[in-house]
């Protein structure tokens, strides 16, 4: 009966017009989803490459500290450092295009096969889609105004002291 | 080939949006509700910071080198575009959010559609600028060689 009268909540179907605009969204979703794929790869790679160059290249060019021991240990910190933000980077940018190509997978075989489960699984991947972009958007713009605010503040202290 | 599909299988048209779904859709679009318009404040400042610094930038350069003026104009020029598109698609994806949003409110089949159009379309726009950043990111790449 709660189930009867839940279903009923939502009268829209998915009629001619709207099925040929999810077709069409989710194949370019798929597209876009597939060239996030290629991208976590290439900033992958990235990581290791850029790692490896300031790896080899940190300290070794600066007279006086490339004799020292220490240089060395530094530079494979410094590369090692690099890397790891990369890589980080890959992962972060790693789950919207996982999410985007299930959203896009899964609404093509709903609409190929009329899943009504396939299909609400679909959106559910589009809402975390959306969600995990607008999180990391509210933490982007959250850093934006701390490094402004603490640029402001140094820039104050600067002027100040002198 | 939609329509196709939906003729050769009448059976298409019996799906609709029940509960789990048109409340997972409602949460979907209050989160591209608020991408989108964080999307058109960020990229609209972008633009206009391209777009103001451009006869700067250009002249800056054209008084070093007198050659790389027009270079730097038609890179900038070519990130404004790029940041124009952006807010275009940022603004269809507010379109989808107020019209979807609409459309499951009131129970309007013609303006559900015309919010899952804007959708579309937004993929759409991205889905070209990626094609077109990856071929100027190849290009980059086999032009030196």
């Amino acid at each position: 009966m709660a189930e009867t009268t839940q279903n009923s909540l939502f009268e829209l179907s998915l009629d001619h017009e709207s099925i040929d605009h999810l077709t069409e969204t989710a194949r370019w979703g798929k597209f876009l989803a597939i060239v996030g794929f290629v991208g976590c790869g290439l900033i992958v790679v990235m990581a290791f490459v850029i790692g490896a160059i300031f790896s080899s290249s940190l300290f070794s060019n600066f007279p006086g500290y490339s004799n020292q021991v220490g240089a060395n240990t530094f530079g494979f910190l410094g590369g090692a450092m690099i890397g790891g933000i990369y890589t980080v980077l890959a992962a972060v940018y790693f789950f919207p295009c996982l999410f985007l190509y299930k959203f896009s997978v899964r609404m093509k075989a709903a609409l190929n096969t009329s899943d009504q489960m396939k299909l609400t699984q679909s959106l559910k991947a589009q809402k975390y889609l959306f969600r995990y972009v607008g999180i990391l958007t509210i933490i982007g713009v959250a850093l934006g105004i701390i490094e402004i605010l603490v640029l402001g503040v140094v820039a104050l202290l600067a002027v100040l002291s002198h | 080939m939609g329509n196709t599909n939906v003729q050769d299988n009448p059976e298409l048209l019996e799906m609709n949006l029940d509960y789990d779904g048109g409340h997972t859709l409602m949460e979907a679009v209050r989160w591209s509700k608020f991408l989108s318009i964080v999307g058109i404040v960020g990229m609209g400042l972008l633009l206009l910071v391209v777009l103001i610094s451009t006869p700067f930038a250009m002249s800056g350069y054209g008084q070093l080198t007198p050659d790389s003026e027009g270079i730097v104009g038609v890179l900038l020029i070519t990130l404004a575009l790029y940041f124009g598109a952006l807010v275009a698609a940022a603004i269809v994806l507010l379109r989808f959010s107020r019209l979807t949003k609409k459309g499951i409110d009131h129970e309007d089949q013609l303006i559900f559609n015309r919010g899952l159009k804007s959708l579309k379309v937004t993929f759409i726009i991205l889905g070209i600028l990626s094609c077109l950043s990856l071929s100027a990111l190849l290009f980059s790449l086999i032009y030196p060689l």
